[in-house]
């Protein structure tokens, strides 16, 4: 499965103790349910939280951004990638360009992670506009719009 | 700071911000990360880069497991890094990578405190 970020934020906080407490709902993990159980447990859904400390270790400055690298997520709540997508980073001048080589879209932006996130919502809108036009599309939007189906998946 | 209650496990996140403002650069900052995960399950390697924006770099890497054996659930993380550098006023983020699959970012302004006395 690929993960989808549900939030991440930070927050200016004091270096103190070591949190220490794993699961927020461990007295479900051992339950068996029945499908509707299932199904409200999978609608409500439970949280568990884990803390984590890092420890400061020396590390080699290095570049930030691959060329190539996969996105798990299309930042459209209602789409679920079911596998990874190839990005390819490139740069003109001053604005970095995201490709998405498989549907031959692209993302633009100031900085790479920005044409990424131009990008993921660029292949989101794709998706939604062939949808709804998919009964008129000529064969190679049809194409498209297969291969789409293959790889998104709605909530 | 991520506070948790004890009673039901909620966390209660105080104090969020976008934007660091400083009299002065470079700068450590403490902070916590927190995110939530969800449609996991499996083993996980995890990576959060944080990553000076202008130049691209890697200032602070870090890297964590962890397995998730449901998938209806959706898990919270809250990290503590050492001081967290800021060598000069600009935009940082923290990216996410799962299993070496770019996840998402967050990022956050660094400015320089104004000096008193208005335009010259």
């Amino acid at each position: 499965m690929i993960p989808e970020l549900g939030g991440i934020k930070f927050t200016p906080d004091r270096p103190a103790c070591t949190f220490s407490i794993p699961f927020a709902n461990s007295d479900l993990r051992d339950t068996k349910f029945t499908p509707g159980q299932e199904k409200f447990l999978s609608e409500t859904k439970k949280s568990i939280t884990f803390p984590i400390d890092i420890e400061p270790e020396s590390f080699e400055i290095q570049q930030a951004t691959p060329q190539r690298f996969t996105i798990s997520t299309l930042l459209d709540d209602r789409l679920l990638l079911q596998m990874p997508l190839e990005v390819e980073i490139e740069r003109e001048n001053e604005t970095y360009i995201a490709k998405c080589g498989v549907f031959e879209e692209f993302g633009y932006g100031d900085d790479p992670m920005t044409s990424v996130i131009d990008l993921q919502q660029t292949l989101a809108e794709l998706y939604w506009t062939l949808k709804e036009e998919q009964n008129r599309l000529g064969p190679y939007l049809i194409k498209i719009w297969n291969r789409l189906q293959e790889v998104i998946l709605e909530r | 700071m991520a506070i948790r209650e004890e009673g039901t496990g909620k966390d209660t996140l105080v104090g969020i911000f976008d934007r660091v403002i400083s009299k002065e650069f470079p700068i450590d900052q403490n902070m916590t990360i927190y995110f939530r995960l969800a449609n996991v399950i499996g083993h996980y390697e995890f990576r959060i880069d944080y990553v000076q924006v202008r130049t691209d770099k890697i200032l602070f890497q870090a890297r964590f497991e962890r397995d998730f054996p449901e998938i209806f659930c959706e898990y919270s993380f809250r990290l503590r890094p050492p001081m967290v550098p800021i060598p000069e006023p600009g935009q940082y983020e923290f990216r996410l990578w799962a299993n070496g699959h770019y996840v998402g970012r967050r990022r956050f302004i660094a400015e320089k405190m104004p000096k008193k006395g208005g335009l010259l």
